[in-house]
C-alpha cells in the first residue's frame, strides 16, 4: 500500500536507506518529529537501534562527527532537532561540509544528510521557530531538498543519498500528519522541480509546508474560476529555474509562498530568475509572500498574521488576474 | 536549614517558593486547557535553589535564565500576573505576548531576556559580568542554566573567558536529576549526559571557585550565593555552584502524575494511596514541604499560619490566571512593532 501520511513516507524513507546499506547511521539526539508523533517514528528506531548515535545537546560536535563519519565511510543521517538548533552547528554545517569537496580538489566525499525540523510551528517564538534555508542556500557546495509530498519523499531522499553531495534536508514541524491525496506525480530527477497541479492561468510557486498551502490555495481559486498552476520546488539548492520559467512562460504571472523573511529568501531568488532567464515572461509583477521581517512573536494572533496564509496565497493569485 | 535571616524574612522566602509552586501548577492546568502557547518547562522542586540564591543578591545585580525561567522571574520579584499573561501570550505580559513561557523577561528587575537555548545565555551573563567589572560597579551577574547546557559547547567557553578574566558571575547549575546514578554517560534518563561524572571538576580545573549544593536545603543555597557574591566583590572571579534537586515525579511531560500539593503533607504524613510510588518525595525531595518542616520545627511558624499564607498565594495566583485570561491579545499591528529601538 502506498503510504499517503508525509511523517510515515519520510519514517520509511529513511528506514528503506538504512536496510539498504548497513553504513547507513542516525546521529543525533531528535527524532524526526516532535513528541506527539514518537509513535510513528519508535519502530524505526527500535529496528535500527544499534544504528543510532543518541547524542548529548551537542549540536556542533554531532554534526562535525557527521562530517567526519562521511569522509570514513559511514552515510550518517543526523536529526538535528528544531531547525533554529542548526544554528548552535552553523560552523560545520556551512564552513566545514560544503567546502571539503571542492577544496580537496573532488577528492574528499562528504556524503552526509542533515535533517531539522525548520519552519514556524506555531508559538514556538523567535528562537525555535528558524527557517534557515535561505541562509542555508548562502553555503555554496551544500544540497537543500525540502520534501512536501509522502510519494516524493522516499525519491528525493534516496536520490540525495546517492548524489554523495553534503545534504541538508529542510523538514517542517507542521508536514507530518498532512495527506497526500488523488494520484501521486512521478518524481522528476534530483534537482528539478515537479508541477504537482497543471494550470493555464497564474503559477504558484511553493515548497515544504508552503507547498501544502499553495496547493489548497489552488483548490480555492479553482472554485472562483481560477486554473493555477502549482511548483514543488523539491530542491532548493540547486534551484529548478527551467521549470518555473516554462510555467511562467505559459501564465505569465508568478506567486511565491516561502516563509523565510523577505530579502534573500528563496521567494526572492525565485523572482530574480525574471531579472535573467525569465525576462520578459511576466505579464504582471511577482507577488511574494514572505514572513514580515521581524523575530517570529509568540502570541497566536500575531504569528498567524505574519504566515503565507491559504487566503493571503489565494488573495495574492487573484489580485493579479485582474 | 533554613538561611540565617529573620522570621520574616524565612517566611518571606517561604512565600516566594509558595507562589512559585502555585503558579506552575497554575501553567499546568491552563496548558490543558490550551491557553498556554508552546512547550513549557516548570520549576517544580527547585524552588529552594531560586529563592536562595535571589534573597543574596542586591537590586543592580543581573540576573539571567533559560527555558526554566518562570520561577527565577517570581523569585526575583516579578509580578505573577504579567508573568502569566506572557504565558498566556497576552498583551499585558511582560513582553507583550512577543516572548512566552520560555523567554521570561523584567528588565526593571535587571532580568533581561531569558534564552531558550540550553547554553545560550552562559556568555551573555559573562558579558553583563564584564560590563559590570568594567563600569567598576558592586555587582555581579548570576546565570541559571540547567545540568542539560553543560552538554553544550558555549557552556566551556563562557566558563573559560569567565575564569580567564576573573569576571563578577555566579554560575548556577540546577542539576534537577540528583537521583540518576552518577557515571559517565548517566543513567536511562537523557540528562546528565556527561563524560565527567562531578559537573564541578570542570569549573574547578579552570581555577574557578566551585560547590556542590543541596537544593533541599535553602540555607545551604544562601550561604554558597552568599559567599560567591562576596568573593566576586571582591574581584576573585567567578563561582560555580551545583545545586543539585530531585525530578519532579510530575514532571516528566506529558504524564503530569501528582497534580497539586497538599500543604498539609507538611505535618501529615499520609501520602495517598495512588501516589505511593512517589512516597519519596512527598516525604523528602518536595522542597517547599521540607522548608514548612523547618519552620514548624523552629517555630517560625504554626500549622494555621502556613496554611493562611498558603491561602492567600493560592489566592493571588487565581487572580493572576483571572488577569491572564481576561486581559486581549495583542493587536496584529503589535507583530511589526519593536523590530528596530528607533
Amino acid at each position: 500500500m502506498t503510504e499517503t501520511m508525509f511523517g510515515k513516507a519520510k519514517v520509511k524513507a529513511v528506514g528503506d536507506l538504512m536496510r539498504a546499506d548497513e553504513n547507513v547511521v542516525i546521529i543525533g539526539g531528535a527524532g524526526f518529529g516532535g513528541l506527539l508523533h514518537s509513535k510513528y517514528v519508535k519502530p524505526l528506531f527500535d529496528e535500527f537501534d544499534s544504528r543510532i548515535l543518541r547524542t548529548p545537546i551537542a549540536e556542533l560536535g554531532f554534526c562535525g562527527m557527521a562530517v567526519g563519519a562521511a569522509i570514513a565511510g559511514l552515510y550518517p543521517i543526523v536529526t538535528i532537532g528544531t531547525g533554529s538548533f542548526a544554528f548552535e552547528a552553523w560552523p560545520q554545517i556551512v564552513n566545514e561540509a560544503p567546502n571539503i569537496f571542492y577544496m580537496s580538489d573532488g577528492k574528499v566525499k562528504v556524503p552526509v544528510m542533515f535533517q531539522a525540523l525548520g519552519g514556524i510551528r506555531i508559538s514556538g517564538a523567535a528562537q525555535h521557530s528558524a527557517r534557515p534555508q535561505a541562509m542555508l542556500m548562502q553555503a555554496a557546495g551544500l544540497q537543500i531538498i525540502a520534501p512536501s509530498r509522502a510519494s516524493d519523499v522516499g525519491p528525493l531522499l534516496k536520490a540525495a543519498r546517492e548524489s554523495e553531495r553534503p545534504t541538508f534536508w529542510i523538514d517542517h514541524a507542521l508536514l507530518f500528519e498532512e495527506q497526500e491525496t488523488g494520484t501521486p506525480v512521478k518524481p522528476p530527477p534530483l534537482g528539478k522541480a515537479a508541477i504537482v497541479r497543471p494550470g493555464k492561468d497564474v503559477t504558484i510557486v511553493g515548497y515544504s509546508i508552503d507547498l501544502i498551502r499553495c496547493v489548497k490555495a489552488a483548490v480555492e481559486l479553482a472554485q472562483q474560476g481560477i486554473d493555477a498552476e502549482v511548483i514543488d520546488l523539491r530542491t532548493l539548492s540547486p534551484l529548478d529555474a527551467d521549470t518555473i520559467c516554462e510555467s511562467v512562460g505559459k501564465t505569465g504571472r508568478l506567486v511565491v509562498a516561502d516563509e523565510c523573511y523577505p530579502a534573500a529568501s528563496v521567494a526572492s531568488e525565485v523572482a530574480s530568475i525574471f531579472t535573467g532567464k525569465g525576462f520578459g515572461l511576466l505579464k504582471k509583477p511577482v507577488q511574494r509572500l514572505n514572513f514580515a521581517a521581524v523575530p517570529v512573536p509568540l502570541s497566536p494572533p500575531l504569528e498567524m498574521h505574519l504566515i503565507p496564509r491559504v487566503d493571503k496565497i489565494v488573495a495574492a493569485a487573484k489580485g493579479l488576474m485582474g | 536549614m533554613l538561611p540565617v535571616m529573620s522570621r520574616d524574612q524565612c517566611l518571606e522566602a517561604f512565600r516566594k517558593m509558595l507562589l512559585i509552586r502555585r503558579f506552575e501548577e497554575a501553567c499546568i492546568d491552563a496548558a490543558a486547557k490550551q491557553q498556554v502557547h508552546g512547550h513549557y518547562h516548570v520549576y517544580i522542586g527547585q524552588e529552594a535553589t531560586g529563592v536562595g540564591v535571589m534573597s543574596v543578591l542586591d537590586k543592580g545585580d543581573f540576573v539571567h535564565s533559560t527555558h526554566r525561567n518562570h520561577g527565577h522571574l517570581l523569585a526575583r520579584g516579578a509580578d505573577p500576573d504579567r508573568a502569566l499573561a506572557e504565558i498566556f501570550g497576552r498583551a499585558t505580559g511582560y513582553s507583550g505576548g512577543k516572548a512566552g513561557t520560555l523567554h521570561g523577561c523584567a528588565p526593571d528587575l535587571n532580568f533581561p531576556l531569558s534564552s531558550g537555548i540550553v547554553a545560550g545565555i552562559l556568555p551573555i551573563s559573562t558579558g553583563t559580568a564584564y560590563a559590570l567589572k568594567y563600569r567598576k560597579l558592586p555587582n555581579v551577574s548570576v546565570v541559571f542554566f540547567g545540568d542539560g547546557a553543560m552538554e553544550e559547547g558555549a557552556a566551556y567557553e563562557a566558563l573559560n573567558l569567565a575564569a580567564l578574566w576573573k569576571l563578577p558571575v555566579i554560575f548556577v547549575c540546577e542539576n534537577n536529576t540528583a537521583e540518576v546514578e552518577r557515571k559517565p554517560g548517566g543513567a536511562q534518563y537523557h540528562a546528565p549526559n556527561m563524560s565527567i561524572v562531578e559537573l564541578t571538576d570542570i569549573a574547578r580545573i579552570m581555577g574557578m571557585n566551585t560547590g556542590i549544593v543541596d537544593g533541599l536545603d535553602m540555607g545551604a543555597v544562601w550561604t554558597a550565593a552568599r559567599d560567591a557574591r562576596e568573593r566576586a566583590i571582591r574581584g576573585e572571579g567567578a563561582t560555580f555552584l551545583e545545586v543539585r534537586t530531585h525530578t519532579w515525579p510530575g514532571g516528566q511531560y506529558p504524564t503530569l502524575v501528582t497534580g497539586r500539593t497538599d500543604i498539609r503533607h507538611t505535618w501529615n504524613g499520609e501520602v495517598p494511596a495512588e501516589f505511593s510510588k512517589h512516597e519519596k518525595w512527598f516525604r523528602r525531595n518536595d522542597p517547599v514541604l521540607s522548608i514548612a518542616r523547618e519552620l514548624l520545627t523552629l517555630g517560625m511558624a504554626k500549622q494555621a499560619e502556613i496554611e493562611k499564607l498558603d491561602a492567600e498565594v493560592t489566592r493571588a495566583i487565581n487572580e493572576a490566571v483571572k488577569f491572564a485570561n481576561e486581559s486581549p491579545f495583542p493587536p496584529v499591528e503589535e507583530a511589526l512593532t519593536h523590530v528596530w529601538p528607533h
